[in-house]
């Protein structure tokens, strides 16, 4: 579906060059989910960005990206624009950078079915309310008319995913979809996410900073460093058995088991819990 | 047993919203920070953890109740000396580091100013006391003269530690403090803050959202939940006997190895706090 190779990106500044990927390869089946996992600076977020030929201005890029047999690096124009609007989409972190402040959610949800598929407004009106309903979201009707600043991040989120699958896409490019939400608003919109790539049986390039959130949902991850890929791997063997130390200090950093597995709350259904009421001294000075 | 280093009681606050619209940051807050220890002050965006904080240093004042800072109370006018007293007690630390410096400022001279302000030193006994500071806080001396663009995010936090150790406080408030770091600069950070605390004897009110980090740091937890507190106890103890149905929606939500999302796990525990 997607093959990168030898891809590299430099930066020129008034003062030096800088090298933002060096040789990156990696690819993506049809169907696969691959987390791309570094820390800031790593040069994931740049990697993607070559992906839809949207990196910075003064970078030269070398090497090869294939999209399903496209060429992509050569593309222009017309047909650039398609893969765009069509057979990739992009979740970025933050929405408020993805959505038009100024225009209602059913705008930006109706824009891309009518522009890009052909579909007359009405019917991408009611198939935007359905969108909203699969990502999750009570009151439709509400949402579709709301403009952004009226909406939490979880929920803003939730209408990009959805602007996101509402074409079919092949493949779905998402860079920190959920770093700027809460943890449990984030374990949601994670959920939704996995769950429609795998009933549209889409492909993923899922860039995060979290070695575990990526091995959550990906089948295989590989580790960024400096703009380099130090390592890949699917999620166990990286876990029990990295072979580069930057692969093992990412573990390290991060508390092993947070709590003990027999109480750990994914191991019971919510029926099975004894959810107890707060200490009836709560609110009290201990 | 000494003077707890904060003792928070009744705490209520609410902010007016549009119109008639009334939000309750916090409802009838209690909790006590013995002198050493840290406690780790958890909730989601909303649930009034930094509102909690800036009362507790005194940046904001609450509608009733009182904070108790080293047995005298944390008055809500207070004059210039008090003021000036209060910030050799508590110092507070902020999420971004980024936006806590001027960014036109060497950052000695954000640490050079607080000395200036808390102790009788000479110039070249603060500069020295900067070095010191410094040196403290893992950073070399050749940093002292960066401007704070010129420092990573972990660099800038280091230093923002410096500055609120130039007032020499008994309590730290962080707030959010490595939500914006990377992992591997996270865990430094934190091991700076241990080593420091148990050095000093600081006592921390450790506000943060994510529970992977509270067990690395506090032996306290509280867990707010739209301005209440829900549950609260030892670390090892909440994390590994969660009682409360919100708590327990957290730890079920924080990434770990073998961990995946579940939308109706995450809609049940929902449906269970709200009823």
């Amino acid at each position: 579906m997607l093959e990168i190779r030898d891809l590299c990106m430099t930066i020129a500044n008034e003062r030096a060059e800088l090298d933002i990927l060096r040789n990156v390869s990696l690819s993506v089946a049809a169907g696969e989910s691959v987390g791309l996992v570094g820390e800031s600076g790593s040069g994931k977020s740049m990697t993607l960005r070559s992906i839809l030929r949207i990196e910075p201005s003064n970078a030269t890029v070398t090497g090869n990206i294939t999209f399903a047999g496209t060429d992509v690096l050569s593309l222009e124009g017309e047909a650039l624009r398609q893969m765009r609007s069509t057979d990739v989409s992009m979740i970025a972190q933050n929405p408020h950078a993805v959505l038009n402040p100024v225009l209602p959610i059913v705008n930006y949800l109706i824009e891309g079915m009518h522009d890009a598929q052909g579909m007359a407004k009405g019917a991408a009106r009611l198939r935007a309310g359905e969108l909203l309903e699969q990502v999750g979201i009570d009151g439709v009707d509400r949402v579709l008319s709301s403009y952004p600043h009226q909406l939490s991040g979880g929920m803003l989120q939730r209408v990009v995913i959805a602007g996101a699958i509402a074409g079919k896409p092949k493949l779905m490019l998402a860079d920190e979809p959920t770093t700027a939400l809460d943890v449990t608003t984030q374990a949601e919109v994670m959920a939704i996410l996995d769950e429609f790539r795998r009933d549209l049986g889409m492909s993923m390039l899922y860039v995060t900073h979290d070695l575990d959130l990526a091995a959550a949902v990906c089948d295989r991850i590989s580790v960024m460093k400096d703009g380099q890929i130090v390592e890949t791997g699917v999620p166990e063997q990286l876990r029990d058995n990295p072979q580069h130390p930057y692969t093992q200090q990412l573990m390290d950093s991060r508390p092993a088991g947070i709590v003990p597995q027999e109480t750990a709350p994914s191991e019971r259904t919510p029926s099975q819990t004894a959810f107890s009421e707060p200490d009836a001294n709560e609110g009290e000075p201990k | 047993m000494s003077t707890p280093a904060i003792v928070v009681d009744g705490l209520t606050k609410t902010f007016s919203g549009h119109g008639r619209h009334k939000v309750t940051a916090l409802d009838n807050i209690s909790l006590t920070v013995e002198r050493g220890s840290c406690l780790a002050v958890v909730g989601e965006s909303g649930s009034g953890k930094t509102t909690l904080a800036r009362i507790i240093v005194g940046l904001e004042t609450a509608d009733s109740g009182t904070v108790m800072l080293n047995g005298n109370p944390v008055a809500e006018r207070a004059s210039r000396r008090e003021l000036h007293r209060r910030a050799r007690e508590i110092q507070m630390v902020f999420q971004d580091p980024q936006s806590s410096f001027n960014r036109r400022l060497r950052v000695s001279t954000a640490v050079d100013e607080v000395l200036r302000a808390h102790t009788s030193l000479d110039a070249r006994e603060r500069r020295d006391r900067c070095v010191e500071l410094f040196e403290l806080v893992g950073l070399e001396s050749r940093q002292l003269d960066a401007l704070p663009g010129e420092l990573s995010g972990g660099q800038r936090q280091r230093v923002a530690i410096a500055r609120a150790l130039a007032a020499d406080p008994s309590v730290i408030v962080l707030d959010e403090s490595v939500a914006a770091l990377d992992v591997t600069v996270q865990g430094q950070i934190l091991k700076l803050l241990a080593e420091l605390r148990a050095a000093k004897n600081l006592s921390y009110v450790f506000i943060t959202h994510d529970l992977s980090v509270v067990q690395m740091v506090a032996d306290q937890i509280v867990v707010m939940h739209r301005g209440a507190i829900v549950e609260r106890g030892a670390t090892a103890e909440v994390l590994g006997n969660p009682r409360h149905a919100y708590t327990q929606l957290l730890l079920a939500c924080v990434p770990r190895p073998g961990w995946k999302p579940q939308r109706g796990l995450i809609r049940a525990f929902r449906e269970k706090i709200a009823s």
